[in-house]
């Protein structure tokens, strides 16, 4: 189940491929960011639409050249309590003016997503086994916020 | 089995501990299950295997929402009865702090320990 | 009377948040607006939520708990702990009667003041800790991020805004920082906790060179203000005084170069180990040269295009902070010489409990919580009320919390100061130690907290009743002696000219002692001395200690870290343990 910043839930249509191993290419796929680095031109050149996940230790900066043929980039939470992804999502909006899809991936939790939408995510992969109604109340918790976000919701922050 | 070979023998007895999740405050594990706020209630586990199953049986209560953090602790049986070895577990068991806020007027027993008169300078 | 009786008796008005507040007159402080109250309102029915989905099995205690400590929310050794924040330490009277009120009517008569200018309760329920926060709402109050993985509380001088010796008042900056870091969607999972200080008076009085990012307010040779930036401070396991990164910020840019750090931070920081996850290990392992590099390169990004305070909302929050007016009039110095010589006791309150306020005829005067067998930084309810209620007579309404575990009325007339000495003197409030030894920093150690591995408080107090003669105190002078009870160091044992580390040695109490440590400007880290002492022994070291500086100082204007430092350790490790 995805999530997205309005708070609306959607059925989620990709995989995400942990194991490269054998693997046939399908434009569904969220593709590791190893896998993609060795495989670019043949991946860019077989699908349509490209997707890829990073974990949190991996090298956002190393993305900045091809980022424009990038559909959607997949930011993992190996835990929650592992915050990097809130930075790489602001990298990626903010630094590197990245126009495609944004989503938050692994295990996040429902308290983080606001957080997670604010930095710039456009959706998030709900984890197995959770209640949606959960998050979807969580994506739109706060409305005051003492920080101009990544949509700059100007009525609802301070300054 | 080499696994369990690793597994060092308990020293002493132990008996179970954890804080109530709702109030916060300290109680200990009965043989059948429930919890109680004073040590001398609580169930002893001779050895390893008795205590991985005090430690099971916690478990249960603690799925439910009830206590929160259960874990063994060294115990010293008098009259039958758990005593708390180390001074965390001393202090948890009396519920309060060795000091009370109320220190300008009483002095609780414990002070007894710690005198002026032989605060000694030389290490010995 | 009892000194109970006593007290109620000297505290005329009692506060209750259910009945009108007493609107404090006057008081330059941040004042909520609609929207800061909407903000609160909202984040306490989201921790409700929470508190509800873990009753409900639907938050695991892993997950919880960083939410709730987000929310000042510990669980310790016999109950819940909840932490509220102090914003850089100030309060007005209305505020401390809330503190007073909640003390009692949800936890046990009294509260503990942190060396972070917090207070903290030691005895509530889980399920009253929403109720006492939407309390603290109607105060203007609130325990967010009080604790957890991110920007804490940020704390400054308390004597700011008052001291004569400021450069100008950072408080408006600690306001404008707060809001920024409060809720920072980027900053809430950071990789380790992460504090701020901000100082702008010749002395620091906020230590802060062991915070992970220190701000000393400056002015450059063409007169304008800025920013000193020292980054990667801290203590811990691993005391480190903060590096300088920047000579000079400019103060619209400080928004966007604390995010600059943060990111930076965020990014680098090490999260496979709990003990190298600080901002000091990131700029220790990194280097501070690349470090700043990267911090500088990130800046120039964002500079211009990232947040930085609009001038129209820094001038709006400035304006909270505008002097309060003070009355011209001539103080009676023959009189309050006099008084000084009649009261020994007046005359030691006098000579260390006062500094000099910025306005003629003003003194700022600490009200020390170490009276004599008292627990460092614990107040009663009764003794907060009455707090309150001379801060309404003597302190234009207002009240500062020091990182030394004191009060502080910052605006007291000169002319006020005999009796207000007086009022003091009935409820046990005027002890005359401020920056004596015996204005000693406590942590609640092994008698309250899960991570502690001895006790504080007794020794704390068996130091107190050892030295408790004013005359000998004052001729041992200027003497910092922190007491943590593990190495967690948050009574700041390492900065202390005498430090007291409780360990656990094979399942006894045993206290190290370091000397030399500093936190003040000329911040140092004390060095252990030898072995250990047990509970029974420490009291005796400390004698000792003592009395290898009184005989070897050159003069009694010798302070005791500047004979160390020119002596070494070799005299104390001689008389201690008998060796040459």
């Amino acid at each position: 189940m995805l999530l997205n910043k309005q708070g609306e839930t959607a059925e989620n249509e990709n995989i995400i491929i942990r194991d490269v191993e054998g693997l046939t290419l399908h434009d569904d796929q969220i593709l590791p960011y190893a896998y993609w680095l060795a495989q670019k031109a043949e991946i860019k050149q077989k699908l349509n639409r490209v997707a890829i996940w990073l974990d949190s230790h991996d090298d956002i900066e190393a993305l900045s050249d091809d980022l424009s043929s990038i559909d959607l980039i997949a930011l993992n939470f190996p835990k929650f309590g592992d915050g990097r992804a809130f930075t790489m999502a602001h990298l990626l909006q903010d630094k590197f003016n990245y126009k495609g899809e944004i989503r938050a991936i692994g295990h996040p939790i429902a308290d983080q997503a606001q957080f997670l939408f604010r930095c710039g995510v456009d959706s998030i992969d709900i984890p197995d086994a959770q209640d949606p109604t959960i998050w979807v109340k969580e994506a739109t918790r706060m409305s005051r916020f003492y920080q101009r976000s990544a949509e700059n919701i100007a009525a609802n922050s301070k300054y | 089995m080499a696994l369990a070979k690793q597994i060092k023998p308990l020293k002493n007895p132990v008996s179970v501990t954890a804080n109530l999740l709702l109030k916060g405050s300290t109680v200990y594990l009965k043989a059948d299950g429930t919890w109680s706020d004073d040590i001398a209630n609580s169930a002893i586990a001779h050895g390893r295997e008795q205590e991985t199953a005090l430690l099971a049986l916690a478990n249960i209560t603690e799925k439910t929402q009830y206590v929160v953090g259960a874990y063994s602790f060294d115990v010293k049986i008098i009259d039958g009865k758990a005593t708390p070895l180390g001074m965390r577990e001393i202090i948890r068991a009396k519920g309060i702090p060795t000091i009370t806020p109320d220190g300008l007027t009483s002095k609780p027993e414990w002070q007894n320990q710690f005198t002026k008169s032989n605060a000694s300078s030389q290490k010995i | 009377m009892s000194l109970q009786q006593s007290i109620q008796q000297a505290a005329q008005k009692e506060y209750s948040p259910t009945a009108p507040a007493i609107a404090p007159k006057n008081v330059q402080m941040y004042k909520y607006d609609q929207f800061d109250d909407e903000f609160i309102t909202q984040r306490i029915e989201q921790l409700r939520s929470q508190i509800n989905r873990r009753l409900a099995g639907e938050l695991s205690e892993d997950e919880f708990k960083p939410l709730r400590l987000q929310n000042g929310v510990y669980l310790q050794l016999h109950a819940y702990m909840l932490r509220l924040a102090i914003p850089y330490g100030q309060l007005n009277s209305t505020q401390m009667r809330a503190l007073a009120y909640i003390a009692r009517k949800y936890d046990k008569g009294f509260g503990h003041f942190t060396t972070r200018q917090n207070i903290q309760y030691n005895w509530p329920a889980l399920s009253d800790i929403p109720e006492i926060l939407e309390d603290l709402q109607k105060v203007e109050m609130h325990a967010i991020q009080t604790s957890g993985n991110c920007i804490r509380n940020t704390t400054s001088d308390p004597f700011a805004g008052a001291a004569a010796d400021e450069l100008t008042d950072p408080r408006p900056w600690c306001e404008i920082i707060r809001q920024w870091s409060t809720l920072h969607p980027e900053f809430a999972f950071l990789p380790r906790k992460f504090k701020i200080a901000v100082n702008a008076a010749e002395q620091d009085r906020a230590a802060i060179l062991y915070h992970d990012v220190a701000l000393q307010i400056i002015e450059n040779d063409q007169g304008e203000m800025g920013f000193k930036v020292y980054v990667g401070g801290g203590q811990g396991r691993t005391p480190v005084i903060a590096k300088l990164v920047r000579e000079f910020l400019e103060p619209q840019y400080l928004l966007s170069y604390l995010d600059a750090i943060l990111r930076t931070y965020n990014m680098l920081g090490r999260r496979d180990n709990l003990y190298k996850a600080r901002i000091k290990i990131t700029v220790n392992e990194t280097g501070v040269e690349e470090f700043s590099r990267l911090v500088e390169l990130e800046w120039n990004r964002i500079k211009d295009t990232g947040f930085n305070l609009p001038e129209e909302q820094k001038q709006t929050i400035f304006k909270h902070f505008e002097l309060p007016e003070f009355e011209t009039y001539q103080y009676d110095a023959a009189k309050f010489e006099s008084k000084k010589t009649e009261n020994n006791g007046f005359d030691y309150f006098v000579k260390n409990n006062t500094f000099a306020h910025k306005q003629d005829g003003y003194t700022i005067v600490s009200i020390s919580l170490k009276p004599h067998g008292g627990i460092p930084g614990d107040i009663s309810a009764d003794q907060m009320d009455l707090v309150a209620q001379l801060a309404d007579d003597y302190s234009l309404s207002e009240i500062r919390a020091t990182h030394r575990q004191n009060l502080v009325l910052p605006h007291v007339k000169l002319d006020d100061l005999f009796i207000l000495w007086q009022k003091l003197t009935k409820v046990n409030l005027a002890a005359g130690n401020i920056g004596l030894l015996t204005d000693i920093i406590a942590c609640p150690g092994l008698d309250y907290c899960a991570l502690a591995n001895a006790r504080s408080i007794p020794i704390a107090q068996m130091i107190a009743e050892h030295f408790d003669d004013m005359k000998k105190l004052n001729d041992l002078g200027d003497i910092t002696l922190n007491i943590s009870g593990c190495i967690n160091a948050c009574a700041h044992h390492h900065v202390a000219n005498i430090g007291i580390l409780g360990v656990d040695k094979k399942g006894e109490e045993s206290y190290q002692v370091t000397l030399g440590g500093s936190s003040r400007s000329d911040a140092d880290i004390g060095k252990i001395v030898g072995p250990g002492f047990s509970g029974d022994e420490i009291v005796g070291a400390i004698e000792t200690i003592t009395n290898v500086y009184l005989a070897g100082r050159t003069n009694s204007d010798e302070t005791f870290l500047e004979y160390y430092r020119r002596a070494g350790q070799n005299p104390f490790k001689e008389a201690l343990y008998n060796v040459a």
